[in-house]
């Protein structure tokens, strides 16, 4: 493609480069110090470790050495382990003393997980991880917990710091079964698999189901408020049930209805503010909601919490542009080789597909398309389908899509794994989305 | 860069390992700072992709990809750094105000490569000042290769185009 561009423009454009840092060499000489360092700490790891745990137990039961240990440099940094991010509800939280079930130590003959900052509320378990490996001086390892009996859903997060991994393990209800497991058992069973941080996919050891106890009385009850607010769109309706308040999550129950023609596929930004503060939006700025069927009642989380505060005089929601599908004609079939342009006709606006290309290199099969549509199209799959039987041989959302506002036209493309080589690839696209204008917003107190 | 001192560094050898990170501390430096565009955010990611790849050395099968293999780890450094610093904040707003004189050799075409986005101005700066293969790209970026080069064409034509409505 250079060829077309002029010679001389390109010797340019290579002839000055980003100058140097003059911190460069001092950076890397530290780096590179540090690693030689690290070889000699992991020797030690073990006993650290065991070390690590009486002195945590220690900071644990007793209040003395907890006000010793805070006031020793390095130390310190052991008890806050939390890494709060912009988790303003788990802060807020740990401001308030929200009380800390941790430290449990959980073993084999292998290893030891360390598991701290242990904080339960009826919506969320939050904590921190560590493993030791008895053996060897290598830290390379992740401890994974599942709590699948409870329909929870979580996330992870790891963070490198002098040397050692340390996971951030939040897991969070989807709806009552979590509030219910919290309450009425007093105590949680947890897998434990142990994994290679280098070789995520692979178990080193299982350290089986392990039994989590906790006092109940220390756990903190949330407050639940009923709203009942029913907001009307052309597209269905979408009905606030309640607001629930917890110690570290601040939580709304709506529920979700479609019309005949169409499904609300999912909210731009639905904003929540108490006392004309900023919005602040459920987990990611844009929620979106499952394909398919929908009379459905969400529980969305915010990472805000205004439990400890005991006036709030006002909540506000809001919700800013939604996205939308048609329940009819949203799958098209298309053939790599086919004559082009074809245009479908899609929720009243004319689609064409003007170019479809495949390129087979490594082991990934690319294919790249051309649509033309008058409005911006949001989140297409595609799946590869076997032309005779129709079955999917594999499949993806889009993985990098532009649209032209000018000339009107999206340019997608998705790469595939795995999929067996062909002469003409035959696939479907299916559930391409509009985002529309609407704007809604409701007010009410809270007593 | 000699495959001898990969293979010691795979070994364990702490002197070939500082070896190949010296060789190749310049032009990491320049990727950092074409993707973050400041020069603190660069020097940590150089710093950290440093300690992550002495930790992983041992998992690098080949030694003539170590120099590919060391940029994914940046590239992802990078990305870490920007994650971290401004969440969902708008970035394309914000380039221009990190952007410095004094970093560039002078006002020549690296600051208009540097004002292009993301995606674009990485594959500019991996072709043609470090010399990357567009496959090389296209896996160290994770993008796909038809996207590596569609967009290698419009920032191109979009840098030349600027460059003669500029007159030079």
């Amino acid at each position: 493609m250079e060829d077309n561009m002029n010679d001389n423009f390109l010797i340019e454009l290579k002839r000055n480069d980003i100058k140097l840092s003059e911190n460069l060499s001092k950076t890397v000489n530290n780096a590179l110090l540090k690693t030689r360092r690290k070889g000699r700490v992991y020797k030690y790891i073990v006993s650290v470790a065991a070390i690590l745990i009486i002195y945590i137990t220690l900071l644990n039961t007793s209040a003395s050495f907890r006000a010793f240990a805070e006031g020793i440099p390095g130390l310190k940094e052991t008890i806050k382990w939390f890494v709060l991010k912009d988790d303003k509800g788990l802060e807020s939280a740990v401001t308030n003393d929200i009380y800390d079930f941790g430290p449990i130590m959980i073993e084999n003959d292998e290893f030891i997980v360390m598991i701290d900052h242990l904080t339960i509320d009826q919506v969320r378990i939050h904590f921190s991880s560590r493993v030791f490996n008895k053996n060897t001086d290598e830290n390379d390892y992740e401890a994974f917990f599942t709590l699948s009996e409870y329909g929870a859903n979580s996330t992870r997060d790891r963070s490198f710091q002098e040397g050692e991994y340390i996971s951030e393990c939040d897991i969070y209800a989807k709806g009552e079964d979590f509030r219910d497991m919290v309450f009425e058992k007093g105590y949680m069973e947890v897998n434990i698999a142990i994994k290679n941080i280098g070789r995520p996919n692979m178990i080193v050891a299982d350290l089986g189901v392990r039994r989590i106890d906790f006092d109940m009385n220390k756990v903190l009850p949330s407050k639940e408020f009923d709203i009942n607010e029913v907001c009307e769109t052309e597209y269905g309706t979408i009905t606030f049930n309640k607001l629930i308040l917890s110690p570290t999550k601040t939580e709304v129950v709506v529920t979700f209805k479609d019309n005949d023609d169409y499904f609300i596929t999912g909210i731009q930004k639905l904003g929540l503010s108490f006392d004309n503060e900023e919005h602040v939006y459920p987990n990611g700025s844009t929620y979106l909601i499952d394909n398919g069927e929908f009379n459905k009642t969400y529980h969305l989380f915010f990472n805000v919490s205004k439990y400890y505060y005991a006036n709030i005089s006002e909540v506000k929601i809001v919700i800013e542009d939604l996205f939308i599908a048609a329940k009819d004609g949203r799958i098209f079939e298309i053939k790599t080789k086919e004559h082009r342009p074809e245009t479908i006709t899609y929720m009243g606006e004319q689609i064409i597909i003007e170019s479809v290309s495949s390129n087979s290199y490594l082991d990934k099969l690319e294919i790249n398309y051309k649509i033309l549509a008058e409005s911006p199209l949001h989140s297409i799959n595609l799946n590869i389908i076997e032309k005779k039987t129709g079955e999917t041989l594999g499949g993806s959302a889009y993985v990098s899509g532009s649209y032209s506002e000018t000339e009107l036209y999206h340019e997608f493309s998705h790469v595939l794994k795995s999929i067996p080589k062909m002469d003409v690839y035959c696939f479907k696209i299916e559930y391409p989305r509009y985002k529309t204008d609407f704007d809604w917003e409701y007010s009410f107190k809270i007593k | 860069m000699n495959d001898q001192d990969v293979r010691k560094a795979i070994q364990g050898n702490k002197d070939a390992f500082s070896t190949i990170i010296n060789e190749i501390k310049e032009k990491s430096y320049r990727i950092a700072f074409c993707y973050l565009k400041n020069e603190h955010d660069s020097l940590d990611a150089i710093s950290n992709s440093i300690l992550f790849s002495f930790k992983y050395m041992r998992k690098l099968k080949n030694p003539e990809y170590f120099t590919t293999w060391f940029t994914r780890i940046l590239i992802n450094e990078c990305k870490k750094i920007i994650k971290k610093g401004h969440g969902d904040v708008d970035l394309s707003i914000m380039e221009n105000n990190l952007i410095h004189e004094d970093h560039y050799s002078d006002t020549d075409l690296i600051d208009k490569v540097l004002l292009l986005s993301e995606h674009e101005r990485m594959i500019i700066y991996l072709k043609y000042y470090q010399g990357y293969t567009l496959e090389e790209i296209s896996d160290i970026l994770e993008l796909p290769l038809n996207t590596v080069k569609s967009k290698l064409y419009r920032s191109l034509k979009q840098l030349k185009e600027e460059v003669e409505k500029s007159g030079r």
